[in-house]
């Protein structure tokens, strides 16, 4: 257990603190923890930490709410302060949420505007999704046209409908 | 036939005596017909119940602080290690796994209680000294349980067998099957971890 090569090393210490709440170190290494905690404040607090660790474990340290009442004398007792959820947190959380959901829904609406373009054995025509189903006769139109505008608003029902008696 | 629903549906709610011979019978029974296949041996299963189950209530006890729940949560303990047992090959593993499933098992009950402590408070209007006595050891088992869960098992049980039943690193080593410099190293680490654990669940030592 003696390691003279960290004797200046905290976590030597501190693990020979450890080792002393369970009653594992030898005479020498008590005497050499003594000396060390005289002069380091640190490895002080944390030896009195470990000691608190175990009362909590053992239950002889009772953890309560900070606001609860300490109903009883002969316990120890640590305040525990719940943590609350930030208020800063929060608020960034619902502008994401709020700026997905705008996203999305404009989203939606481009989607609903953009064209898929169907290859087809006569050259290709493009179908605008979300646009009523086509009878067969504005379809035999379309083919015939090479010049297609790709505006949606054209190939609505009565464009087509006026369309097929121009011809 | 009605003791092996009883106990396979863990509707687990008699005193602890009835309950460890209950447990028992209901252990030797299906050892007899296990045996017939060459999966387990009822003597093994035997020896590990008497060599653990006063300890596993120490440590159980220690959690859930509840004298009764405790003897159950055991009971419940070896039962599934029944029904696992067969998948075991060292003593050491098994005894690691006893402490996980009693830890675990000893975690759920504290949370289901704070559950319907809460459930209660809702539905009765308890008198404030009464609410206030059952709220300060809820909390206190929740956060123990809590910091508990987070703890990686290869450190909580060394850290477990040491606090709780205050056995040597030497014993620990020996039960465990590893170096005493390791046992040494994982309990140090296991304090470290806990303290950070706690600190971050707002609790200063």
């Amino acid at each position: 257990m003696k390691n003279s090569n960290n004797s200046n090393n905290h976590e030597y210490y501190e693990m020979l603190i450890s080792c002393q709440m369970d009653g594992e170190l030898s005479k020498e290494e008590e005497l050499e923890l003594e000396e060390h905690l005289a002069t380091c404040e640190h490895c002080r607090a944390l030896q009195a930490k470990f000691r608190g660790l175990s009362s909590v474990l053992d239950g002889s340290t009772i953890v309560v709410d900070t606001e609860a009442e300490k109903t009883d004398g002969s316990k120890t007792y640590i305040d525990f302060h719940r943590k609350h959820f930030p208020i800063m947190k929060a608020a960034a959380c619902v502008l994401i949420m709020l700026a997905l959901s705008i996203t999305t829904f404009v989203g939606i609406n481009n989607h609903n505007r953009t064209s898929i373009n169907l290859a087809s054995s006569s050259g290709g025509y493009e179908v605008y999704e979300g646009a009523p189903l086509m009878s067969d006769t504005f379809v035999a139109y379309m083919d015939g046209e090479e010049n297609l505008s790709t505006d949606y608003e054209e190939y609505s029902p009565l464009f087509a409908y006026f369309s097929y008696i121009d011809d | 036939m009605v003791l092996n629903t009883m106990l396979s549906n863990r509707k687990i709610c008699y005193n602890s005596c009835v309950l460890n011979t209950l447990t028992k019978f209901y252990i030797m029974k299906k050892t007899e017909s296990q045996n017939k296949q060459g999966k387990i041996d009822e003597k093994a299963l035997t020896d590990i119940m008497n060599s653990y189950q006063s300890r596993l209530f120490t440590v159980v006890n220690k959690i859930v602080i509840d004298t009764d729940a405790a003897s159950d949560i055991v009971q419940d303990v070896f039962i599934t290690f029944y029904e696992k047992g067969e998948q075991f090959e060292s003593r050491s593993s098994i005894y690691t796994w006893l402490y996980r499933i009693a830890t675990n098992k000893s975690i759920d009950y504290i949370r289901k209680v704070a559950r319907e402590r809460k459930n209660q408070k809702k539905l009765h209007h308890l008198d404030n000294v009464t609410a206030k006595s059952h709220d300060e050891n809820i909390h206190h088992k929740m956060i123990v349980a809590e910091v508990l869960k987070e703890l990686d098992e290869t450190f909580r049980v060394p850290l477990m067998l040491a606090e709780y039943e205050k056995m040597s690193y030497a014993d620990i080593a020996e039960e465990l099957g590893i170096e005493v410099n390791t046992v040494r190293t994982r309990i140090f680490r296991a304090r470290k971890k806990m303290l950070s654990i706690l600190e971050k669940h707002g609790v200063q030592l």
